[in-house]
């Protein structure tokens, strides 16, 4: 099957940059800028990096049963959010599996936002469009928009300086409309990466300019890579690695996401059914204690040399040195200071399970 | 361009080798290290190890991905670059210099008339 690649509105930049391209999710996107991953990765922990993620998918559900729509499809409780707050959540199916994880934004109490993984933009927007309540539409705005994530720890300031809304109040998980100079956005304190930060909705053609504007005043851009290296040590999930549909979100130790006391919602039964019954896989970060970078799909075996499950997610450490990787075990493994063995291309290589974060800000 | 220094040997692989008498130092190339990305780990050899041409010797890790490395030739080990170990970034910043990777003593010197000039190389990755 071949289908043309989307492109985003920052496209000429990237290539003007010299970034290496890629296709991803359907859309050809900045893996790295010719300084390289940890170049990036270190700015967004030391200063500020800047993120062109246009290829997630943006939707807005609005009208009169809204809020009861989007209860429907999420396991979060959505009368916590008040106007111009957020949550990060996810949609399950009747049994409890991942479809999706994504923050959803009140507008107000009739119309949300939702930002949703670019690899499943086409089973969401379906799934959405097939639970609407009455009175309730629904709006893709995914190839209209932009959305650039500044990150790291000079982010607050480097945007303070450059607009008079008060963002360095901005509380996390809230977000408002803007302007940076004269460039009109809605600005959410969230972000993938472990850090401090902003994620930023604009349209297509104030994207060039604001991107611009953000990296001469000091960010650096940065790639697909170094994202998936920075959310990986802030131990953030990644769909299609760490969750899908054959797990759950108590497996995949986002049961905080799921709020049985909210209204009904799809998932609801089973889910609660699991939480009685206990799991038995469970997906636990773990630190390689010798040479050898645990990589998607390599075995990962009990101290017996038994195989007990496979690595979602791993790569090098590289804020602190050393390797860290993700991966579901049965439950009776998923103790911390449990020790692991990774089959590493045939070295077994001892990794022990830690608890929380691989990395956390000061 | 200085990507492809003429005084070295290349192979298919993207290993460079400097050939001093009966000793060659191996390591990557920039094409090598270009289409690699930032480096973070490798595995090489212990030293009075054999090692065969075109056989792996040891492997390189990059945020990206992992890949083999392989042998320009038949020999015996007889110095590893250490530093490389705790500080793999050197392949990254100097790949013909401190990033070089192992020395081997050549076991057959006809060997070394299959590895490619600089100008060979070139012409082979522009292919």
């Amino acid at each position: 099957m071949t289908t043309d690649l989307l492109y985003s509105p920052l496209n000429a930049i990237h290539l003007k940059e010299k970034a290496t391209m890629v296709p991803f999710a359907g859309w050809s996107m900045p893996i790295q800028y010719p300084q390289g991953v940890r170049h990036e990765h270190n700015a967004v922990r030391q200063t500020s990096g800047l993120f062109d993620v246009s290829h997630m998918g943006l939707v807005v559900i609005y009208g009169d049963d809204a809020e009861h729509t989007i209860q429907n499809l999420i396991t979060n409780d959505i009368s916590t959010l008040i106007d111009g707050s957020s949550l990060y959540t996810v949609f399950c199916n009747e049994s409890g599996g991942i479809i999706d994880d994504c923050i959803v934004y009140r507008e107000n109490n009739k119309r949300y936002l939702i930002i949703l993984n670019a690899a499943n933009h086409h089973k969401d927007t379906e799934w959405i469009k097939n639970h609407l309540l009455m009175d309730t539409a629904f709006l893709d705005l995914s190839k209209d928009t932009a959305l650039i994530a500044l990150q790291g720890p000079e982010a607050v300031s480097l945007i303070s300086d450059l607009s008079k809304d008060n963002l360095q109040e901005l509380q996390r998980f809230h977000f408002k409309k803007a302007l940076i100079n004269d460039l009109s956005c809605t600005i959410a304190r969230t972000g993938y990466t472990g850090e401090d930060g902003f994620e930023i909705i604009c349209n297509n053609e104030t994207s060039i300019a604001l991107w611009q504007l953000l990296q001469t005043n000091g960010a650096t851009p940065c790639g697909l890579a170094a994202r998936d290296t920075l959310r990986l040590e802030a131990k953030l999930c990644l769909y299609g690695n760490d969750i899908d549909e054959t797990t759950t979100p108590y497996e995949a130790c986002l049961g905080w996401l799921v709020k049985p006391n909210a209204s009904d919602f799809i998932g609801k039964e089973s889910l609660i059914a699991q939480k009685k019954q206990g799991i038995s896989k469970k997906l636990v970060g773990f630190v390689m204690n010798d040479r050898g970078i645990p990589r998607q799909g390599y075995p990962i075996l009990s101290c017996e040399n038994k195989p007990i499950g496979k690595v979602t997610s791993g790569n090098a450490f590289i804020t602190q040195g050393g390797a860290i990787g993700m991966g579901y075990v049965p439950s009776e493994h998923a103790t911390i200071d449990h020790n692991i063995l990774i089959d590493c291309r045939g070295k077994y290589i001892s990794a022990t399970i830690v608890k929380g974060s691989f990395y956390s800000r000061s | 361009m200085q990507n492809y220094p003429k005084n070295l040997v290349y192979t298919k692989d993207h290993e460079w080798a400097l050939v001093t008498d009966n000793i060659i130092r191996v390591g990557i190339t920039q094409f090598a290290v270009d289409q690699l990305g930032d480096v973070t780990m490798v595995d090489l050899p212990s030293e009075n190890q054999s090692i065969s041409k075109g056989v792996i010797f040891g492997s390189i890790e990059s945020v990206k991905a992992v890949s083999d490395l392989f042998a320009p030739i038949t020999g015996t080990v007889t110095k590893i670059n250490s530093a490389l170990l705790d500080a793999p970034e050197l392949i990254n910043d100097a790949p013909y210099d401190n990033g070089w990777m192992i020395e081997v003593s050549i076991d057959d010197p006809n060997e070394l008339k299959e590895l490619l000039t600089a100008t060979d190389y070139e012409a082979f990755i522009a292919q």
